[in-house]
């Protein structure tokens, strides 16, 4: 552990890093509902959700029935790769940290120091956990320490733990992580649902293997009752839970209905009280009915075009410069989420620290320029169908695809879409099986998950941005820059710079953000949407 | 009579192993012939290359196909059907899980259906060319023609939403609590049973008409036997085709079960083969596939069977 001298500290980093949740978080709730002249917004409000309590206040008790939009791929907290898994997870065991009102908040640790190396993180924990029956028994330093060993046993968590050299117990309730170079992003990703403490002799009981801890014993506000798989999934109030008075609720039940009209049908016809992943198109029916409401979170996923920088015609910047400036995004973020969403030029919203303004440079519809830029560039696209590969699976994807092939004939630009299947999509796409591929990605805490992938040789590279590219050297540089930097003011400057090359260089062409609708009974109160898409059902409670 | 069923049966069932061998390959190697590689769909778009290679590794997908085959194939002949890797169960726990939920949805649209198509199609024979005759004929051209998730979408709209008398989404067993059972499967049994119903109405009503034109009815008729016994007496012989098709009917049912389970979120074997295609998980897609196959196999069996007993040609008795 580091002493205070040597120690950065915690306040400053936390309004550093704070600084970014928070404003993320800001743009979940805010007022965002007046069109601006070039049309970024949507004319629908963004602060949908019922802050309101009514007379008597929060209620306790009662069971809060949700419907899933898909059915859950497991419960091993260590091994789920799905979001509606982690919702589960997410309120039955918890993670060292967590972004809370804005930043980063402790969840199982109350107090934590990062040496000014950058490469040691020591957590202090709270006295007062303890985990669910049948263990029973305080949440102490040696659970962290277990609990990391066997999530990434074999490397299971790639990159993302790669840099972690050891993890130590360093006291009964202090932990210490040791890294064996700075990875920036890190402190970001300690809040990851896959991330969370579990004890030893639960697993042990369960079979021990990665995979077979299918009944989670955790920490958090509920624990897992019963699943009975495809029907129902019951959690239950953890009485001994450290917070008084939480949770609210006396239960939570699942059930996942795929289908997304007889969802929001389940939840108009009273057979559930929340809904999540509601389409844009059935919202509207949600906010006008008496008996359901919505709660809306703002740029839950980011739909970009992909585009695969090796592959012709897209290697020549002036094509991809070029499409950029055809793409009509209002109308794609009105025809595919029914303007629950916004029109986009990056990843993070106007209010993000990760933000960078671009002003007058950012790639707005201009169909007179993109036609000059072609004809500057010897009219590389004299001769050739564009293809851009997607699918009927999501319809920010699908309606990304339709529409620019329409905006590109309106640009005299021949062009076809061609839709895939999306298990066949997703290959592709990690392969560099395509020219460019209309496609989203869930929002990301920390911009280097966002980019490094993309654009680094030593990422996925699912951009194919070889270094023939005008800018790549200094791209990848900037990229290994953020991991390294630890100071937080720096990594702004660093990703601030990165965008300013994506708007010139066009590795990928953003296109919107569209946003998450969670449909909920007009009795049901206390949700708080923040900055991920996890809902805490700790804070939520029925009424009459 | 019984050796020659006995010999029958067994001949049916000798042929219904190849059968299912042969279905195994196809499914096997069809599955593995669609692109889209389950590790990538299983750790999703951003997942790291080492992963993915490891994951690749566990689920034996670097083996050549029919070295995966055999294992499979063996496994299978022993009653294991695998471990899904997306939920890490047992393949054969989750199908046996799901299997009785279908079954009871099935014979929920097999029973809406005979109760629709048997009064339908007598009322429609014996009333020819007149106003029932038309709404019979109507209804048998609308049971065919209305898509199953439309039909599932509107009663679930109209008596779950609107009316709010019957549940929308979700399904309690009728062994547990019958009258809650019962009325989880209310609309999802019109939905699955109205096409079959239109199907057999059509079936009885011209087997109906052909019989009654029958000679030996005016012979019946003229010892001064009822109209309403002549009726029984056409309508037993008219019902040996209309078995046939039920049975067969049956089998569809199986298969629309997937589309209704969807809507209704019913968790029966259509939502696991669903979510299956959806995650790639290759283990319990083969499974329920398997199972499927066999159900329509067995459901054939039974079918000649019933018929070996009501068609006295096939008995021998002529």
């Amino acid at each position: 552990m580091q002493g205070e001298d040597s120690s950065t500290d915690r306040r400053t980093f936390l309004s550093a890093v704070g600084g970014a949740a928070a404003t993320a978080l800001a743009g979940c709730t805010g007022d965002q509902g007046t069109p601006t002249s070039d049309g970024t917004s949507s004319p629908i409000p963004a602060s949908d959700t019922d802050v309101s309590t009514p007379e008597g206040g929060p209620q306790s008790g009662g069971t809060l029935r949700v419907g899933f939009e898909s059915e859950l791929t497991g419960l091993d907290p260590h091994t789920t790769e799905s979001v509606v898994s982690w919702v589960v997870n997410f309120n039955i065991c918890e993670t060292l940290i967590t972004f809370g009102d804005g930043a980063p908040a402790g969840r199982l640790a109350t107090d934590w120091e990062i040496g000014d190396d950058g490469r040691t993180y020591t957590f202090t924990l709270a006295e007062d956990a303890r985990f669910h029956p049948p263990v029973d028994r305080e949440l102490v330093a040696e659970d962290v320490v277990y609990s990391f060993e066997r999530m990434n046993q074999d490397g299971a968590m790639g990159a993302d733990l790669s840099a972690v050299e050891s993890v130590a117990a360093t006291g009964e309730y202090e932990v210490t992580f040791s890294l064996a170079e700075t990875f920036a992003p890190f402190f970001n990703f300690l809040g990851r649902v896959p991330w969370v403490v579990v004890p030893e002799e639960a697993v042990e009981a369960q079979g021990g293997d990665l995979g077979d801890f299918q009944e989670p014993v955790g920490s958090g506000p509920f624990q897992f009752e019963a699943y009975e798989p495809g029907n129902k999934l019951t959690l239950t109030a953890f009485e001994d839970y450290r917070e008084d008075g939480v949770p609210l609720l006396d239960a939570v039940e699942i059930t996942p209905i795929p289908d997304a009209d007889s969802r929001v049908a389940a939840l108009r016809g009273g057979d559930v009280d929340m809904v999540r992943g509601v389409g844009g198109s059935d919202a509207d029916t949600l906010r006008n009915d008496d008996r359901t409401k919505l709660s809306r979170q703002r740029g839950t996923q980011w739909g970009q075009l992909h585009i695969n920088c090796s592959e012709e015609p897209w290697d020549d910047p002036a094509v991809r410069r070029a499409v950029a400036h055809v793409i009509d995004r209002r109308s794609i973020v009105e025809a595919a989420v029914s303007g629950y969403g916004q029109a986009a030029w990056q990843p993070y919203a106007e209010d993000s620290i990760w933000n960078y303004d671009l002003g007058d440079s950012r790639r707005t519809r201009d169909v007179e320029r993109a036609q000059q830029i072609l004809e500057d560039a010897g009219n590389p696209l004299e001769g050739e169908t564009l293809t851009i590969k997607t699918n009927s699976r999501y319809a920010l994807m699908e309606t990304t695809a339709d529409l620019l092939v329409a905006n590109l004939g309106e640009a005299g630009i021949d062009a076809e879409t061609e839709t895939l299947e999306w298990g066949t999509q997703l290959e592709d796409f990690v392969t560099g099986n395509f020219g460019a591929m209309a496609f989203s990605v869930p929002f990301k805490i920390d911009p280097d998950r966002h980019y490094y992938g993309f654009i680094h040789p030593d990422g996925s590279q699912f951009n194919h941005y070889g270094e023939d590219q005008p800018d790549a050297q200094r791209m990848y540089d900037l990229l290994a820059r953020g991991r390294s930097e630890t100071d937080q003011e720096a990594r702004v400057e660093i990703y601030s710079e990165f965008e300013k090359l994506v708007n010139k260089n066009c590795p990928w062409i953003s296109v919107a953000r569209a946003d998450g609708i969670t449909g909920l009974g007009s009795n049901v109160y206390g949700i708080q949407p923040w900055l991920l898409p996890y809902t805490r059902y700790w804070t939520m409670w029925k009424g009459e | 009579m019984v050796s020659r069923l006995q010999a029958f049966l067994v001949r049916r069932l000798l042929w219904a192993l190849p059968v299912l061998a042969l279905v195994s390959v196809v499914i096997f190697g069809l599955i593995r012939l669609v692109p889209g590689d389950p590790a990538i769909v299983m750790l999703g778009a951003d997942a790291d290359p080492a992963r993915l290679a490891a994951v690749r590794a566990e689920l034996g997908l670097n083996d050549p196909i029919y070295v995966q085959y055999i294992d499979y194939i063996g496994d299978a002949i022993r009653g294991d059907l695998g471990r899904s890797y997306v939920t890490n169960r047992e393949v054969s726990a989750a199908i046996a899980a799901r299997l009785p939920t279908t079954l009871f949805l099935t014979l929920a649209g097999f029973i809406v259906s005979l109760a629709i198509a048997i009064p339908a199609g007598l009322l429609s024979a014996t009333n020819r060319g007149k106003t029932l005759d038309g709404v019979g004929l109507s209804f048998g051209l609308l049971g065919v023609s209305i898509p199953n998730f439309w039909l599932g979408i509107v009663l679930l709209i109209a008596f779950g939403v609107n009316l709010d008398w019957l549940p929308v989404a979700g399904y309690v067993s009728p062994l547990e609590n019958p009258v809650e059972g019962i009325r989880y499967l209310i609309l999802p049994g019109i939905t699955l049973g109205t096409a079959m119903a239109a199907v057999v109405t059509r079936m009885l009503r011209s087997e109906l008409l052909e019989e009654l034109r029958h000679d030996y009815l005016d012979a019946v008729r003229m010892k001064g036997v009822s109209d309403l016994r002549v009726l029984g007496h056409a309508t037993k012989n008219a019902f040996i085709p209309v078995v046939t098709v039920i049975g067969m009917q049956f089998g569809y049912l199986l298969g629309g079960s997937v589309v209704v389970e969807q809507v209704f979120s019913i968790p029966g074997m259509g939502r696991l083969l669903l979510d299956a295609i959806g995650s790639r998980d290759y283990i319990t897609l083969q499974g329920v596939v398997l199972v499927y196959t066999t159900f329509f196999v067995a459901v054939n069996v039974v079918v000649d069977a019933a018929y070996f007993f009501l068609n006295p040609k096939l008995r021998g008795e002529q």
